[in-house]
């Protein structure tokens, strides 16, 4: 029943999973005036259902999910704008993270990485571990690492 | 007699060294105070044409170890800002390499190689010189705005009132940034 009345209310505010995540290396969205990458890395030691990112300045939400354990890297190609994760459903819980989450500037033109989601309980975490995310965008979207990062793809 | 004209030009020399030390004191100082800036006020300065107010805003968080805001000051170093600010090879190379340091992009080498292929073989070695020391000194690869704040951009380009005494320019005492985490390049 639960299930059932998230999946409602995602529907009905208008919401919906991966939308800008890019997901295939050989059809990268190319960036339109006043648009950014955003890439964000999801450290995880259980499924995680779903992590919520909304736009400060439209007030958007999307979702990116469902999250098996492990180390994965999202990247989205999303309009420039203040950009916060302020909630997140594992565990079986729905969290809330405090004064609006993570957030990040995306600027236009630009690979904007927020960067390592670590979700763990009882308290999740944010590191900047560019490494790692550049590692894993090389071996999975290795076109677009090679465009924007260059050196280490 | 003769006397008298090495003493003239004694004078002569140390005026003309003290007027240019300060003509160099004059050049704005880049440093951080221990405020919240946000970088986005930077941004938002650059797009306004105020490129004097963007370039102390990203000083502010550049030293904090903003990447971001270490590559806008390369780019406002290598350029200079009309009035404000000479431009500086060596100086804006020592920002974009630090500014690629740990978070690598392409745009952030390309302006690298481009300063670089600008810059004579002493002023490379001077580059190099600078940058070991600067990269030990200051941090990278971080973004300072991980919360969002709500804010009235524009606050950050109201003008200071500033007390000129010559040509050195003084904060008034009331303003003067505490904790002051400052890098000479000079």
């Amino acid at each position: 029943m639960k299930k059932v009345v998230f999946i409602l209310g995602f529907v009905l505010s208008g919401c919906s999973f991966n939308k800008y995540v890019i997901q295939d290396n050989a059809n990268i969205p190319p960036l339109s005036t006043n648009q950014g990458y955003m890439g964000v890395t999801v450290n995880t030691i259980e499924k995680v259902s779903s992590i919520r990112f909304v736009n400060q300045q439209t007030g958007e939400n999307f979702f990116i999910g469902p999250i098996d354990k492990g180390i994965k890297q999202y990247t989205m190609a999303v309009e420039a704008g203040d950009y916060c994760i302020t909630q997140m459903q594992a565990y079986q819980y729905n969290f809330n993270f405090k004064n609006n989450g993570f957030c990040v500037y995306v600027e236009e033109g630009e690979l904007n990485y927020i960067g390592e989601l670590f979700v763990r309980w009882p308290q999740s975490h944010l590191q900047q571990r560019f490494e790692r995310y550049t590692a894993l965008l090389k071996q999975d979207l290795p076109a677009l690492c090679r465009e924007q990062i260059g050196e280490g793809c | 007699m003769k006397l008298g004209i090495v003493c003239l030009l004694a004078l002569f020399v140390s005026v003309s060294q003290a007027e240019a030390s300060n003509e160099e004191s004059s050049e704005p100082k880049c440093e951080s105070s221990g405020e919240f800036v946000s970088y986005k006020a930077g941004v938002y300065a650059e797009k306004s044409n105020k490129k004097a107010h963007a370039f102390n805003l990203y000083c502010n968080v550049a030293y904090k170890g903003d990447y971001r805001a270490q590559f806008k000051l390369a780019r406002l170093y290598l350029h200079g800002i009309d009035g404000y600010l000479s431009s500086n090879k060596v100086v804006a190379g020592v920002w974009a390499r630090i500014s690629n340091s740990v978070a690598r992009s392409v745009k952030r080498k390309n302006l690298i190689n481009q300063i670089e292929s600008e810059l004579s073989k002493d002023e490379l070695a001077e580059l190099n010189s600078i940058y070991t020391t600067a990269r030990a000194l200051i941090p990278s690869g971080n973004r300072i705005d991980h919360q969002y704040i709500k804010e009235d951009l524009s606050k950050y380009l109201k003008d200071e009132k500033r007390v000129y005494t010559g040509s050195r320019i003084k904060r008034k005492k009331d303003n003067a940034p505490n904790n002051l985490d400052t890098f000479d390049f000079n």
